[in-house]
């Protein structure tokens, strides 16, 4: 397979993207009531060491790919067959994030479009972004991660006059049990599910780039979630933020600066679209590499618009309605993703250590 | 509609092999049986046949591992 390489400040601003992605618009850690902001903190320093073994991969097996490590580890035929696990893993993430939006969109924005016109225009946008490759990808995520940046902070200097502390407090009000099941959920959701990577990522500059990649990747995405989880809960309290399907949406909404400066919730609805083509995209790319490492292709490309097809025919093959999203979302998708997230790579990283100790 | 979803499908799938480079009759195979796959999916779905949905489906599965 051709081999693409992206720098280390475009990998950190693509693992960034991809955290931020859906998560920013749909609830995450609900479980943790008004301490959402203190679980999705703490489920990003627990998923610290998971990001450490995605990367821990590529710096013991350079230039492979997961696609590669797991036939390292596991043998051709198992390696094939978990390989085609995570292909449909990756299939069925794009699905979901396509669908997230489709649904998004739908709800709170162009109510009488159906909602195939968004989904297919986001798939097939995605599928020419993929077939550019990586590395537009990457020099598109370092241009608009700025741009992404800058509504962050506009965001959260306008909406700073509709906070009220009072609904923070008091913290751990239900104990830790509450805060550590929310923690859990957003390592599920989104943390983790930067296990695209080791599917795309193969080469890198330096060989501690992997590590800078995913783990400053990962903590700017989980800083930038946990200060927009805190100012959501300011700002709509804990009883919204757990029944609104879209909560951060619906904070940004509430900005309103002496009746001139208002409906600026467009603006998360913007990094929403972005954050949501780049983890589409990536999801896509996964798929499309698996796919063609599974059927030994040196080329990725030629079968990327029908994965981008089957991505958007099963966004509306996932859900029925939007009550099964979020119920699918919040407590299905967690034993869901497990192995492929966790089981599956500390499996394989304990076997590549052990093999690389043994001299194979 | 699945007239629609059919001749859709086959134009974009035609218009893409048509703009490829390497005709290589294996990729066009497995160009086509993906295709496919996606276009019977398709009509399925709007035949509103498939039932239960995915999410139901994999809950299942979960459950039962």
């Amino acid at each position: 397979m051709k081999t693409e390489v992206i720098s280390e400040q475009q990998g950190v601003f693509l693992v960034s993207f991809f955290v931020i992605g859906s998560a920013i618009v749909i609830s995450i850690g609900g479980q943790a009531g008004r301490d959402v902001w203190i679980a999705i903190f703490l489920g990003m320093c627990i998923a610290i060491p998971l990001l450490a073994i995605y990367a821990r991969l590529h710096v013991l097996l350079p230039g492979k790919d997961l696609f590669d490590i797991l036939e390292f580890a596991l043998g051709k035929f198992l390696g094939k067959i978990v390989g085609i696990l995570y292909t449909s893993f990756a299939i069925n993430l794009g699905a979901i994030v396509l669908r997230d939006f489709g649904e998004f969109l739908t709800t709170v924005a162009l109510t009488e479009t159906p909602q195939l016109v968004p989904v297919a225009v986001l798939g097939l946008l995605c599928a020419w972004g993929v077939k550019e490759g990586i590395e537009v990808l990457g020099r598109w995520s370092s241009i608009f991660f700025r741009v992404v940046l800058v509504i962050f902070v506009v965001t959260l200097t306008l909406i700073s006059p509709e906070i009220e502390l009072k609904h923070l407090q008091p913290f751990f009000y239900y104990g830790i049990t509450p805060v550590l099941l929310g923690a859990f959920s957003t390592i599920s959701f989104p943390f983790a599910e930067t296990i695209m990577f080791p599917m795309i990522f193969a080469t890198f500059l330096k060989k501690k780039s992997p590590y800078k990649m995913y783990l400053f990747g990962l903590i700017i995405g989980g800083i930038i979630l946990t200060l927009f989880g805190l100012v959501e809960i300011a700002t709509i309290g804990p009883e919204l933020y757990e029944n609104w399907y879209f909560p951060g949406y619906q904070a940004v909404a509430r900005i309103n600066i002496r009746d001139f400066l208002q409906r600026l919730e467009i603006i998360a609805a913007l990094v929403f679209l972005i954050g949501g083509f780049v983890k589409t995209s990536i999801c896509l790319l996964a798929a499309s590499r698996g796919v063609a490492k599974v059927l030994g292709f040196d080329d990725y490309r030629f079968i990327t618009t029908p994965l981008a097809a089957h991505m958007v025919v099963m966004s509306f093959w996932l859900y029925d309605s939007i009550m099964e999203m979020n119920t699918w979302t919040h407590y299905v998708w967690p034993k869901y993703a497990f192995p492929f997230q966790v089981g599956i790579p500390v499996t394989i990283w304990i076997i590549c250590e052990i093999k690389k100790k043994l001299g194979q | 509609m699945i007239i629609g979803l059919i001749l859709g499908f086959t134009m974009l799938g035609v218009s893409e092999v048509l703009l490829w480079q390497d005709k290589d009759p294996k990729k066009i195979f497995v160009f086509g049986v993906f295709m496919l796959i996606a276009l019977i999916l398709s009509v399925l779905l709007a035949l509103d046949l498939l039932s239960p949905s995915l999410a139901e489906l994999l809950e299942k599965i979960i459950n039962l591992i």
